[in-house]
């Protein structure tokens, strides 16, 4: 598939004033400013298919927002390129405008007191939309996302679902090729957050939209992406499909038994983590042993009523990938 | 006595805070020195124009000026938070109070300082000494009628913000009445006459922030100075009261409080 | 055409916006008709045992101040959200899309500016005629008042985005704010027409931009077409002068921003 994004040995650099303590500091510093160079983001290259669903995520501070600056055209790199549909950012900014679309959870870019037709309008006329081709757009994102009714409520009566719900669909007025979405369910409940999900899936299908995600909600990373980008340190700690990822770092599988009668096994690999009677709760290392190898001893010395396999959850994954618990390097 | 211990932790802390960004403290301090100067232009125009009317000249209108800035400063500095509580109210920043052992209006008051208020002060300090009225007994006079005047403002201002209480939003009320004092203190007393004065010490009290002072530090007499201070106890009295009052309408939960 | 509309969309809802909340102008009309009110007391002082002063009498000097007040009053100070924006990096979201950061806020405080314009004139010169109870204006005056004001406005535009721009190098701008409106409140003609200053005063009023954002348009509202077109050529080289100089200040933020973040 085509490559819609391209980022190659992408590199930032701050310059940082230091301040020495006192007044007198503050006066050296305003006059005579001694600066630190910190890098924020140091070397990263990865490349996006077009109508790829992708997460990029990541510790607080660890570069993110700072190379989707960079890639939106808004910071210069210190060094590295960035192709964006075979524009680089930081030239031809404007132009690629027209082809981005962003929703940031945290800020609104609807107006508040004024019903989401008005914030429609006013962006239809930002990216200079034909007035036909808008009302089209218009009637079809309407339709899509179920706004009949919301449309001439002021902003500041919507819920919060139904305000993201405005917000999607505005930042897709302008038919992106691309989209940007910073947590986008941030403080939305269960069910307002699917169903968000799934209207994000069916426009990424119907139009090809490629969708370029940052969130610290797993579900969205899980439930959208196939592929999640991790950076920390300004590094790219890990790029991977999101069941690989699952796969390759869950080497550990969590088994509950019910049992006929009691019984505790003891091979290499497994570890006992709770016996209570006929009931056993067991954690394999499946790079050292398997499911079937505890299965097979247990059914040799009794029988097995019930059982339950449960995963390491995402979150957990995604922890000991920040906190660089376990073996989890960049592969 | 307790009080006043919090008043000066408060104080200590917030002082320290600022220190963190002495430069912009200063640049703060400085600025507001200097635009006080520029408020000075119109009287030295006028005065250059039509020379002394009404019996008042420049060096009355420093002395004016003087009374105003330190005790508008003094207010501002050690009550921040006096223009804010309406604020504290609806969005339910109050509850913390609440749940704090100390008289809540008071501790309210005091635990937001704005030094940058200082600036007035040193101001009105500068121009009492340009005053004809300057001298070290005048000046501890100035001293003590400002600390009331203080006291008098952040009641006044407490009394208006109370009112969210009462009526929910109140916003138009307690940013006009205010400015209404300063805008009426800022000019001689003779200025006014007929019914305005005694609305001038009655609901708008630019009397007693200004009027009042600059006569006892022209012509000190002790029955004036007592009137100072017996309206001073009584008003703080009341805002105490008055807003003792309103809370009990939001602990019992009746206040319907409209979202700005 | 296309690219031009999108600044009137920005004009246009701004108005939408503000029309729906006209009642928050009450308070701003309670303390206008408060100043008007005590600076009546004051002057009527000062011209105890005259008539005129310079040229104007009482009733002159009280309108005088209510449009002076009415312009003052009306500027929208959108520097405050533009430092917010700068400090918080919020700006990148605004530069990032298709349009001009300075036509953008230019839209929106233009449109605010002109509404409040037109409502304190109207609320102004209700409450002076009660106070004064004479009417020393020329009619054409409130058109070309208005048509003045709106290029002082223009020009203090400038002034309220280099405020905003201060926001890149000083943590708190609120001090500048406060000397920018004191410039206004004296050398501007706020307090009083230019006229009442000593000589040389007047002198260095002539080179500074503020009295043609005061001034100039409370003076062609009450004398109309003569004054206003007058004033109008020095009035626009100034607003070309400043232009240019925010121009290449905010050119010169926007790459600092580029290339560290802000």
């Amino acid at each position: 598939m085509e490559k819609i994004l391209k980022v190659e040995e992408l590199r930032k650099t701050f310059r940082t004033k230091t301040k020495e303590p006192g007044f007198r500091g503050s006066m050296k510093s305003l006059f005579n400013p001694v600066y630190k160079e910190t890098e924020a983001v140091s070397g990263i290259s990865f490349e996006v298919s077009e109508g790829e669903m992708i997460a990029f995520i990541g510790p607080n501070g660890a570069g993110k927002s700072t190379t989707i600056k960079m890639i939106t055209g808004i910071l210069y790199p210190t060094s590295g390129n960035v192709s964006v549909m075979g524009m680089t950012p930081w030239t031809d900014r404007k132009k690629l405008s027209y082809k981005i679309g962003s929703v940031f959870g945290q800020k609104s870019q609807m107006w508040f007191h004024l019903p989401p037709e008005d914030t429609f309008e006013l962006m239809g006329d930002i990216y200079e939309i034909d007035r036909s081709e808008y009302r089209k757009r218009l009637s079809e994102l309407v339709k899509k996302f179920q706004l009949e009714e919301l449309m001439n409520t002021p902003v500041r009566k919507l819920s919060l679902g139904q305000r993201i719900r405005c917000e999607i669909a505005v930042s897709l007025i302008h038919k992106p090729k691309v989209l940007l979405l910073d947590e986008p369910t941030i403080g939305l409940d269960v069910v307002v957050k699917n169903q968000i999900r799934e209207l994000i899936k069916d426009i990424n299908k119907k139009e090809g939209l490629t969708v370029f995600l940052t969130s610290h909600d797993v579900g969205d990373i899980e439930k959208l992406c196939k592929r999640v980008l991790v950076i920390d340190h300004g590094k790219l700690i890990m790029e991977n499909d999101v069941p690989g990822l699952k796969y390759k770092y869950l080497s550990k599988k969590i088994v509950s038994f019910k049992l006929d009668e009691a019984y505790v096994p003891d091979i290499e690999g497994v570890k006992i983590i709770k016996q209570n009677g006929t009931g056993l709760k067991a954690e394999i290392d499946t790079k050292v042993s398997s499911v079937q190898k505890l299965m097979e001893n247990i059914m040799k010395n009794t029988s097995i009523v019930d059982m339950n396999i449960s995963e390491t959850p995402m979150e957990e994954i995604i922890e000991n990938i920040y906190t660089g618990g376990g073996d989890y390097g960049k592969d | 006595m307790k009080n006043l211990k919090l008043l000066m932790r408060y104080f200590k802390f917030n002082i320290s805070a600022q220190m963190e960004y002495r430069v912009n403290f200063f640049i703060q301090i400085f600025g507001m020195i200097i635009n006080n100067f520029f408020l000075l232009f119109f009287w030295w125009v006028i005065f250059s124009k039509v020379g002394k009317f009404g019996g008042y000249g420049m060096e009355d209108i420093y002395l004016i000026y003087s009374v105003v800035t330190v005790s508008f400063g003094i207010s501002m500095t050690f009550f921040g938070n006096q223009t804010r509580i309406s604020r504290i109210i609806y969005t339910g920043e109050l509850d913390s109070y609440i749940m704090l052992p100390r008289p809540y209006l008071f501790h309210i008051l005091v635990s937001r300082i704005s030094l940058s208020a200082l600036g007035d002060v040193i101001f009105g300090i500068i121009v009492f000494f340009m005053s004809g009225y300057a001298g070290f007994l005048n000046f501890i006079v100035l001293i003590i009628v400002c600390t009331m005047g203080a006291v008098i403002f952040a009641a006044f201002n407490s009394v208006l913000q109370s009112l969210t209480f009462y009526f929910g939003d109140s916003t138009a009320f307690s940013r006009v009445f205010p400015e209404a004092v300063l805008s009426f203190s800022m000019y001689p007393e003779t200025v006014f006459n007929g019914i305005i004065k005694i609305v001038l010490f009655t609901v708008v009290p630019a009397g007693y922030f200004s009027f009042l002072p600059v006569r006892i530090i022209k012509d000190f007499n002790l029955y004036q100075l007592s009137e100072m201070f017996f309206f001073t106890v009584g008003f703080s009295v009341f805002a105490f009261l008055f807003f003792k009052h309103g809370l009990k309408k939001y602990e019992s939960g009746n206040l319907i409080i409209k979202r700005l | 055409m296309e690219k031009i509309r999108k600044y009137f969309t920005f004009f246009k809802i701004t108005f939408i916006n503000d029309l729906a909340y006209v009642s928050n102008y009450i308070g701003q009309f309670f303390t206008f008709a408060l100043f008007m009110f005590v600076y009546s007391f004051v002057w009527r002082a000062i011209y105890s045992g005259k008539t005129v002063i310079e040229g104007y009498s009482f009733e002159m000097v009280m309108w005088y101040f209510m449009f002076t007040e009415t312009v003052m009053m009306s500027k929208y100070p959108f520097y405050s959200d533009m430092a917010e924006e700068i400090k918080s990096g919020d700006i990148a979201y605004s530069l990032n899309k298709p349009y001009s950061y300075i036509l953008f806020n230019f839209s929106k405080y233009i449109s605010t500016s002109v509404i409040r314009m037109f409502l304190n004139t109207v609320f102004g010169s209700f409450i002076i005629l009660i106070i004064t109870g004479s009417f020393p204006v020329k009619l054409s005056g409130f058109l070309f008042g208005f048509i003045s004001s709106f290029f002082g406005l223009v020009l203090n535009f400038f002034f309220f985005f280099l405020l905003g721009l201060t926001a890149f190098w000083f943590e708190d701008n609120s001090s500048f704010a406060f000397i920018y409106g004191k410039f206004l409140f004296t050398v501007g003609g706020l307090f009083m027409p230019v006229e009442f200053f000593p000589a040389f005063v007047r002198n260095i009023t002539d080179y500074m931009p503020f009295k043609y954002i005061i001034y100039v348009p409370a003076r062609s509202y009450i004398e109309g077409f003569g004054t206003f077109i007058g004033f109008f050529p020095v009035q626009l080289l100034n607003i070309l002068i400043y232009g240019i100089l925010v121009y290449i200040l905010y050119s010169f933020a926007v790459k600092r921003l580029n290339v560290n973040g802000g």
